[in-house]
């Protein structure tokens, strides 16, 4: 896909995500107020006051908004929402139904402090709530933008991939991310690279649909399930991404997801500038998990680093996908709803390398 | 064959319903076919449904119908309506989802004026899972979680008369109930009719029947419906 | 060889710490420099101790904060405390002393700066303009910044201000003037 240059621009995370929605053809958001997300809803009520196609509600809480937005998506409308912290635990309503009925949503994340209200700043702590929430299994798609840019890029693949495999799609943000404030490129996408929308109701040429997401008899819902369950295996290998970054023959291999791995980027860069080699492994979406791709990457490594602002919600899955494949010693920087800075990855890469 | 009594609306494959002898929901249900079908709209509407009893309803008719949550059927209608303003939306619920769980999100589709009609069941209780106190429970009234009866809250929880409070001018409020299937009949019409002509928000309570948990026979159920409709006045409460 | 500013703007809630980072930001990137500002936020919506990170660089910037600032500006005593932890061996604190007492900093050994921002603003205009200052001050410091693409950037983001107080875009001008001036002969 040709990109035509297009000069960049200065702008607030959440006023990237905005316009990456519409870039992608959104037409309805619904949300409730919470920081750090809510110049969503401003920015998108402004969008709104221009246009008149767009549809905009303010709701009464969060699970009413995740429902306005499920009702969209029904009536073939691309509708999304944006939440954070203890917002995002009550929208697991709406997004379990979402997922159980196959509806295709988008949920853009800022993710805060937690546990409760924990802080309006910023943490990786909604990782596990945001790939598994929910009563099921999380089968969810949720892409990890680790800077402005990827923002926009990632909120367009998350429109098109929740449209295209109709699972509910996620872009998990950060406090830091939605409030920074810096260059973007907003290139512009074909209309013939913006996945359609279709109504689950009111089709004239099709029979009436009775949907529903409760079952009698146990065996129902399982051979559901399992139906569900072999979609998103068929689908996971073409959506999973990562990005190895760094010496590829490195025996230090660090791990880290979002705007950590963008903290990692700069440690890396800054030893390799002193003649240290390390490699990264960076996550572009959590789920599905870039397992392959973190094998692979750990192939022939002695030590592991794995950084991330939760007490180790990311090194669980790492450990899991290289469990009994390697003797690698496993390192952790973990800080729970703190910023992991380059210069303490550096110190720590430092440290595991005595 | 299909019975002469029922019209197209209605689901042949699915019946017999799920619905228990003697429950309130089928004489509604087959109501509210009836009016569809009498108002030639069953092609332009979307019918949408609570958890709780009213959940076996997501194949009773041969209309688009969309089973979701508890309490969020109201929300999940008027983000369809919002979708689609040309759909005609009708939210179905019983007592609990509308004026327990769902309260803050049918309060905020009323004081907003939505343009849905929602009708809501009232058995006095939660029905699905076996019979337990509900905002609208009778003062004494003996449930599975008040079995000296209910003497906590000495009136009960009158959700038509409080939605019009906060109702806005074109709104369509009502009461009514099972054992006057003329009267809920012309009320759910009223209410649709005012959603066809965009005045807004629409609701009817319907007093209804559940012998199973109110432990009554066909008689004791009627007399139980009259000791309701003496606590909870039919009527239209707001038009 | 890459250069790079890390620079934080530490006061309170009311001096216009936010816009003067974000602005330095708009600023830095409008003359051909890659930047990226983020300010620290927490639940009150004024009031409190204010931080701005904004980095300036000839290259792509990565994470939005950082441990270590060059440049370290205070204005306001109550900031010093949650300023410590972002101070290195070579950080260079600018702090204006009409409203931090060398009491305050003296056991910080870094190389200090006064920046009487407060009192320039006073003197000649109104102390309203006191991060306009500081905003020239940091622009001079970064270099590369012409007076004019600031004085630009400054209009721009606070046009909306102007049509109350018009006298606000002449005092703003003159205080970026004033605070570049501050600059002159100074090596980093």
């Amino acid at each position: 896909m040709a990109q035509v240059k297009v000069k960049s621009v200065l702008m607030t995370g959440n006023q990237v995500v905005v316009k990456a929605a519409l870039t992608v053809g959104a037409e309805m958001f619904s949300g409730y107020p919470i920081t750090p997300t809510t110049e969503i809803l401003s920015e998108w009520a402004k969008e709104a006051e221009k246009d008149k196609k767009l549809i905009f509600l303010q709701t009464e809480d969060e699970p009413a908004a995740g429902f306005v937005m499920v009702g969209g998506v029904s009536m073939g409308k691309k509708a999304w929402t944006a939440t954070a912290g203890v917002g995002n635990v009550l929208m697991q309503d709406p997004l379990s139904m979402a997922e159980a009925m196959r509806m295709p949503t988008v949920t853009y994340v800022g993710q805060r402090g937690g546990p409760s209200t924990g802080t309006v700043v910023y943490s990786q702590q909604e990782l596990n709530l945001t790939r598994m929430g929910g009563n099921g299994e999380g089968m969810r798609i949720v892409y990890a933008p680790s800077n402005l840019q990827e923002l926009y890029d990632l909120t367009i693949k998350a429109f098109n991939s929740a449209w295209k495999y109709r699972f509910p799609a996620f872009i998990l943000s950060d406090g830091y991310l939605a409030k920074s404030y810096g260059e973007v490129n907003l290139w512009p996408l074909k209309k013939s690279d913006i996945v359609p929308t279709e109504s689950a109701f009111l089709n004239p040429k099709k029979q009436p649909n009775n949907i529903r997401n409760c079952f009698s008899q146990e065996p129902e819902l399982y051979n559901h399930l399992l139906e569900d369950f072999a979609d998103f295996a068929s689908i996971s290998e073409k959506v999973a991404e990562a990005e190895v970054i760094g010496d590829k023959n490195s025996h230090i291999l660090v791990c880290a997801w979002g705007v950590v791995a963008n903290s990692a980027k700069t440690a890396v860069d800054e030893l390799e500038r002193q003649g240290i080699s390390v490699k990264l492994f960076r996550p572009i979406t959590m789920r599905p998990f870039p397992v392959k791709e973190l094998q692979k990457a750990a192939e022939g490594v002695t030590d592991i680093l794995i950084t991330e602002s939760a007490n180790g919600q990311f090194g669980r899955i790492v450990r899991e996908t290289l469990y009994g494949l390697l003797e690698a010693e496993i390192h952790r920087l973990y800080k729970p709803a703190m910023g992991v800075m380059p210069e303490e990855i550096q110190s720590k890469i430092r440290e595991v390398m005595r | 064959m299909k019975s002469p009594r029922f019209p197209d609306t209605i689901k042949e494959s699915s019946k017999p319903s799920n619905f228990c002898p003697g429950c309130g929901h089928s004489i509604i249900l087959k109501n509210i076919g009836q009016l569809m079908a009498d108002m030639k709209i069953e092609k332009k509407t979307v019918f949408a449904i609570d958890i709780g009893c009213s959940l076996l309803a997501w194949d009773f008719f041969d209309v688009d119908t969309f089973q979701t949550h508890h309490g969020r059927t109201t929300a999940t209608a008027l983000g369809m309506k919002r979708a689609n303003p040309d759909a005609i939306i009708l939210a179905y619920m019983g007592d609990g989802g509308g004026y327990a769980i769902g309260l803050q999100n049918l309060i905020h589709a009323c004081y907003r004026n939505e343009n849905i009609t929602v009708i809501l069941a009232n058995n006095t209780m939660f029905s699905m899972t076996g019979g337990q106190m509900a905002p609208t429970t009778l003062p004494g009234e003996v449930t599975n979680t008040t079995p000296d009866g209910v003497f906590t809250a000495d009136k009960p929880f009158y959700g038509p008369e409080m939605l019009a409070r906060e109702a806005h001018e074109g709104a369509y409020i009502a009461r009514a109930a099972v054992s006057n299937p003329g009267q809920a009949y012309s009320y759910m019409k009223n209410a649709i009719q005012n959603q066809i002509d965009g005045k807004g928000f629409s609701f009817v309570e319907i007093l209804s029947y559940c012998p199973i948990n109110w432990k009554t026979d066909a008689e004791g159920s009627a007399k139980f419906l009259e000791k309701m409709k003496k606590t909870f006045p039919l009527g239209e409460i707001k038009k | 060889m890459r250069e790079l500013f890390r620079i934080l703007v530490s006061g309170e809630g009311g001096q216009g710490i936010q816009v003067l980072s974000k602005i330095l930001a708009t600023a830095a990137h409008e003359s051909g420099k890659k930047s990226l500002y983020v300010p620290n936020y927490g639940v009150e919506q004024r009031g409190g101790v204010s931080l701005g990170f904004v980095q300036i660089s000839s290259e792509e910037i990565g994470f939005p904060k950082f441990q270590n600032a060059d440049i370290l500006v205070i204005t306001a005593e109550r900031a010093v405390s949650r300023i410590r932890e972002y101070i290195a061996k070579n950080t260079l604190i600018a702090h204006d002393e009409t409203l931090v007492s060398k009491e305050s900093l003296k056991d910080i050994p870094n190389q200090k700066i006064s920046l009487p921002a407060l009192k320039l603003a006073e003197e000649t205009m109104t102390g309203k303009v006191m991060n306009m200052i500081v905003l020239g001050y940091l622009a001079g410091m970064v270099g590369g910044i012409t007076e004019e693409t600031l004085k630009k950037a400054v209009n721009e983001t606070l046009s909306g201000k102007y049509k109350e107080s018009p006298e606000l875009k002449h005092f703003n001008e003159r205080a970026i003037e004033i605070g570049m001036g501050l600059t002159e002969g100074v090596l980093v």
